[in-house]
């Protein structure tokens, strides 16, 4: 099992290099001179070729990439922001835990509710309880997040004065976010834990337990609850870096001095350092989850264990 | 069951699906009104009053009335209008993103299913880096690039499915590869490009259809977050999530700048996923039960 | 028969129902079995062999199957008269069930010791953990499996072994009746026969009831003492393994017979029954089996079908016998 937390964190590495490559490639190629935006229409050729020189943006791209990757990977150096000319990674530092609590709250609160809305959904198949939860979550998939928050701005901030409409400042603060960042999350997960309960209830080992004369409640407790939960783990290993990476636009609505407000304020200001160390940091954090994931699911499925941990398959 | 199995034999896959399609409520209700609201979009400017970016300064915000049935914006625009106007741009942004998409997907796996081997490898790997990017992320980043404008939404907008749809159906290829029926048509000379089109695709493309279905209803709401952002449509086009950006700085003051464009979109993409939901009812009946 | 029979099933009726439709699964099937001995429930696939064991335990979900009348007495006690609370105490204690596909009876995410173990400490709430581990490792030894292997789990075992440790957990609690639902369809042939050897000699040994359901009437010929052939729901023939081995009554039982190849004869090709099962969603009057008859008359198409006693514990629901029993 280490062993393969190991590999897995190793290969997360290149994964990251190939993030880092795919986004300052991307950049690299937005139309437009950057020292022109910085520095106005007015500025001399000799000022825009200074700016360039200053950043490297004179070099040919390999060795702006080459540049780039070295600093980043090996010196743990994030670049200089071109607007305020500060290091890139103090600022993200500030920000790394506004934007991981939001979307770790938002993560739990998906589990919290989805899973037992999915679960009683499917012990109460195609009666009221069911319906009520399945029309529930398609109005919260549907339902676009922004606007949700937007509303709620509108109803319970403005309105009503029960939370700030925007900021950090007070604990309440994060009521709203949570929940517009947490909706569709809720959704998913009660959808994917209604069918995968739907499976889980018609397998023969139910039956088996039944038979056994085990009570109906530890039947759903003890089989059918760990047997229906491995896809919904597996379902919320996309969710949670949906959650972590999506907020970018829940943060803006609320002004969260998060890791995606950061980035979207890089793209406002052609501050491309930003935008490419915002977009990797947000990367390792949805891998980093994706791992979490992963490592849960072979905790609580034998089989996948059995695999990592190299175990022979005994018969 | 026994009795009616013959009949419904003959039938063809494609008029089974359409038939369990019309028994589901919500998919019919779904595509009812999403066939109204195309035929408002269609119509409906031969009707209005206003063009949709007509501005009458002297009925700057106005509540909604008998003149102006949803309000009027900052300029005095109809908001009426424009969410009429507007609606082309939702549906048309979802559909064509998600087919992009798909089409895009479903090439590139094809072509690595084709390939296998060593392509397959190194494929998969470069497919890890793009998914590593959520999605969201991906096409904001995409649409920073392309700059604004119909297309580049749209290719923002599918570049994040692109990887779904080619593990979806690296997926399906891979279990159908070890099928008899496979054997049979290799065993009969067919050649690989007819194996591949002939016998692998019409096997594997339902789920990828039908995850395509369910996530038009998700790329409409990406494409109103673009242009929330600034990076999709642009103003004054009359996209509903640019006008949701638009009216955000009267949230509380003039609700209805915000209300009635958010409303549009939630009514869409729920209709889009009602469809979707008894579209994958109709294909794969078991997951119904 | 006894006046005390062990198990008695009366006049059984189950219905499912699926999108609103009835399914006519179970049609007033009755019949008894004595202490110690073996049934046989012999019939095709979906003639509701399966659904009368899960019935006798109380574990069909309803809906959509739903016991629509009859009554089943278990030493004298009416079963489907009992309240759950009740019913928990029976079943897995004196009533056990061995499931057919055994790939799927396991929960996968439990060790097959703790499936064993919880159906020991299920009934017996003064054992400890350790002391149900230790039965449950007692128990796997009996079904020839290393105790072990109690903390694998259930993909580490091959189809065989699964079916020992589901036979393991059936047999746990010494059930006074034993409920073997095709024991052995899923398994590979050659072990067929060591499995059913294992349950017969297992069933001597706990002295339990035991009711086997299986399409095979070789199987029931080596293991059973009296036979049931059930088709659509209803029981057609029953009696002794040797009455209805020797004089086979009822022309879908003389059927069967003939679509088995037979070592003491020559015969180029088997004769398969013709026509296909009842649908059972259809309500039939009179004969279940008169549709795939050639002997059929419009008799046998109207009206209850009575039972004809043919001597000792053999019967038979058939216009055949009938009119004989009557000239």
């Amino acid at each position: 099992m280490g062993r393969y937390v190991f590999n897995r964190l190793l290969w997360m590495i290149f994964i990251l290099i190939g993030v880092a490559i795919l986004i300052f490639t991307i950049l690299y190629l937005v139309p437009g001179d950057v020292s022109t935006h910085f520095l106005g229409e007015s500025a001399t050729i000799e000022d825009r070729a200074a700016f360039n020189h200053k950043y490297g943006l004179d070099q040919p791209y390999l060795a702006q990439l080459g540049n780039f990757l070295y600093s980043l990977f090996l010196k743990g150096d994030f670049g200089t922001s071109f607007k305020y000319n500060t290091p890139v990674i103090e600022e993200l530092l500030v920000r790394i835990p506004r934007t991981l609590f939001l979307g770790v709250s938002c993560i739990v609160v998906n589990a919290l509710i989805g899973i037992p809305l999915g679960m009683m959904a499917a012990l109460h198949q195609n009666k009221w309880q069911d319906t009520l939860c399945m029309v529930l979550a398609l109005l919260f998939v549907s339902v676009p997040n922004f606007w949700l928050a937007l509303e709620m701005v509108d109803l319970f901030a403005i309105r009503l004065g029960w939370f700030p409409p925007f900021g950090i400042d007070k604990t309440t603060s994060w009521v709203m976010p949570i929940i517009a960042g947490s909706m569709a999350g809720v959704a998913a997960n009660a959808r994917q834990t209604r069918s995968s309960m739907l499976e889980v209830i018609r397998a023969d080992f139910i039956t088996t337990a039944r038979a056994k004369g085990v009570d109906e409640g530890i039947v759903v407790r003890r089989h059918m609850l760990p047997n229906a939960l491995i896809p919904v783990v597996t379902g919320l290993g996309v969710g949670p870096s949906k959650s972590i990476a999506g907020n970018v636009v829940i943060e803006r609505i609320f002004t969260i001095p998060g890791v995606g407000t950061y980035m979207l304020s890089g793209i406002d200001n052609y501050d491309y350092p930003i935008v490419r160390s915002s977009v990797v940091i947000l990367a390792v954090f949805s891998s980093l989850v994706m791992l979490l994931v992963d490592i849960v699911y072979a905790i609580i499925d034998p089989r996948i264990k059995a695999q990592y941990s190299g175990k022979a398959k005994g018969k | 069951m026994e009795h009616n199995n013959q009949t419904v034999k003959r039938k063809s896959q494609f008029a089974q699906v359409i038939e369990r399609l019309l028994t589901n409520k919500g998919a019919v209700v779904g595509v009812s009104i999403l066939l109204l609201i195309v035929i408002i979009s269609l119509v409906g400017p031969l009707f209005c009053p206003y063009g949709y970016n007509e501005m009458i300064l002297t009925d700057k915000f106005m509540a909604p009335c008998a003149k102006h049935l949803l309000g009027t914006d900052a300029y005095g625009r109809d908001i009426f209008t424009r969410l009429i106007y507007g609606a082309r741009y939702s549906l048309l942004l979802g559909i064509t993103g998600a087919l992009a998409g798909m089409a895009v997907g479903i090439v590139l796996g094809l072509i690595d299913g084709y390939l296998g081997g060593m392509f397959d490898t190194v494929f998969m790997r470069f497919l890890d880096i793009w998914a590593a990017i959520p999605g969201q992320l991906l096409s904001i980043i995409i649409a920073t690039a392309l700059g604004p404008g119909f297309v580049n939404t749209i290719i923002a907008l599918s570049i994040g499915e692109v990887p779904l749809v080619i593990r979806l159906l690296r997926g399906q290829i891979l279990s159908v590869r070890k099928e008899d029926y496979l054997e049979a048509a290799h065993s009969i000379n067919a050649s690989p490009g007819r194996i591949m089109f002939k016998h692998i695709l019409p096997n594997v493309i339902s789920p990828v259809i039908v995850n395509t279905t369910m996530n038009i209803g998700a790329i409409i709401t990406s494409a109103a977050a673009l242009s929330y952002l600034g990076l999709g449509i642009k103003p004054p086009n009359p996209e509903w999530g640019a006008m949701l950006a638009a009216g955000k700085s009267y949230v509380g003051v003039y609700n209805w700048l915000v209300l009635y464009p958010g409303l549009c979109i939630a009514i869409v993409v729920l209709c889009v996923n009602l469809f979707g939901d008894g579209l994958r009812d109709a294909i794969d009946p078991k997951m119904k039960k | 028969m006894g006046n005390n029979p062990f198990l008695s099933v009366k006049d059984l009726r189950v219905e499912y129902t699926s999108d609103k439709k009835a399914i006519y699964a179970v049609n007033g099937v009755s019949f008894e079995l004595e202490k110690g001995k073996s049934l046989g429930l012999v019939g095709e696939t979906g003639a509701g062999k399966t659904t009368i064991a899960k019935s006798i335990m109380r574990i069909l979900q309803c809906p959509p199957a739903c016991i629509k009348s009859g009554e089943i007495y278990l030493d004298g006690e009416d079963l489907l008269q009992k309240s759950e609370k009740d019913m928990l105490e029976i079943r897995g204690k004196e009533i056990a069930m061995i499931f057919q596909d055994p790939m799927s009876a396991l929960n996968p995410l439990m060790t097959v010791g703790e499936q064993i173990a919880e159906v020991v400490a299920t009934h017996d709430k003064s054992l400890s953990k350790h002391e149900a581990e230790q039965k449950a490792i007692e128990m796997m030894e009996m079904v020839g499996i290393v105790g072990s292997r109690a903390v694998e789990f259930p993909f580490q075992f091959s189809g065989g072994m699964k079916q020992r440790i589901v036979i393991a957990i059936a047999l746990a609690c010494n059930p006074q009746l034993l409920l073997a639902d095709e024991p052995t369809t899923a398994l590979d042939v050659t072990i067929q026969a060591q499995v059913l050897r294992m349950i017969k000699d297992l069933q001597d040994k706990i002295e339990t009831s035991m009711i086997l359901i299986t399409h095979d009437l070789g199987v029931v010929a080596e293991t059973c003492d009296t036979v049931n052939i059930v088709y659509a729901g209803k029981i057609l023939e029953k009696g002794t393994v040797e009455e209805v081995f020797d004089a086979p009554t009822h022309p879908y039982t003389r059927g069967l017979f003939d679509s088995l190849p037979k070592l003491n004869e020559k015969t180029d090709r088997l004769t398969p029954i013709p026509g296909m099962p009842l649908d059972p969603s259809i309500k039939f009057e009179g004969c279940p089996f008169a549709p795939r008859c050639e002997r059929a008359t419009d008799r046998c198409r109207q009206g209850e079908i009575h039972e004809t006693h043919l001597g000792g514990t053999h019967y038979c629901s058939c216009v055949l016998c009938d009119q004989r029993g009557e000239a």
